[in-house]
């Protein structure tokens, strides 16, 4: 990846990822206040200065998930909506021209490839949460 | 009181300790399998095109993680 590209994926990542994590930790921590300590300490660590260009990927995320309908949250579960955004962004990012996706089912293939992903980091991101309860 | 709330304090900087590991293990995770999703979409012009998306995380991929 060209250097300006690589750098807007690993803050797009970051945002994404540490957006996953909050909204996961909200929904399995059984007290809010709780939940919403933990995650107010984990973005102090995340948004350090070195990472801090990544915040407002991260907000953009929660954002999208508390606008969530309540239609889009009885087709999916809720936080998937989170992952449909960061696969419209990363196309955007890279560029990707649309014509691609017209041939050889590739738009399929992306999806499946970014919903994979999540499926796997979710489990890593649930194993962490039931690790830190 | 006082060592209550500090202790609650701790609890919550441990757990957020943990998920930090988690969210950087799973950014190294998933930034080596976009880079390889990268390379499929636009450099061998489309999946049925160039070779699988999916490889394992190398110690490339985790130390250009830690340098951003």
């Amino acid at each position: 990846m060209a250097p300006a590209t690589d750098q807007r994926t690993r803050e797009e990542l970051v945002g994404y990822v540490t957006a996953l994590v909050a909204v996961l930790v909200r929904r399995e921590f059984g007290q809010p206040d709780e939940a919403q300590s933990v995650v107010s300490v984990l973005e102090e660590f995340v948004f350090q200065p070195e990472w801090h260009a990544a915040r407002p990927a991260y907000q953009r995320y929660v954002a999208r998930y508390l606008d969530a309908s309540p239609v889009e949250s009885l087709v999916t579960p809720r936080h998937k909506v989170l992952l449909i955004l960061f696969r419209q962004v990363l196309m955007d990012i890279w560029s990707v021209p649309p014509e691609l996706f017209i041939q050889e089912r590739s738009l399929q293939r992306y999806c499946e490839a970014l919903t994979g992903l999540q499926n796997r980091l979710e489990h890593l991101i649930m194993e962490s949460i039931e690790d830190s309860r | 009181m006082m060592l209550l709330e500090q202790d609650a304090d701790m609890s919550d900087t441990s757990r957020a300790m943990k998920l930090m590991k988690c969210v950087i293990r799973s950014g190294a995770y998933t930034y080596a399998a976009l880079d390889d999703l990268y390379v499929e979409l636009k450099i061998n012009g489309g999946f049925l095109r160039g070779r699988r998306w999916r490889r394992p995380l190398t110690n490339g991929h985790a130390r250009n993680w830690s340098a951003m």
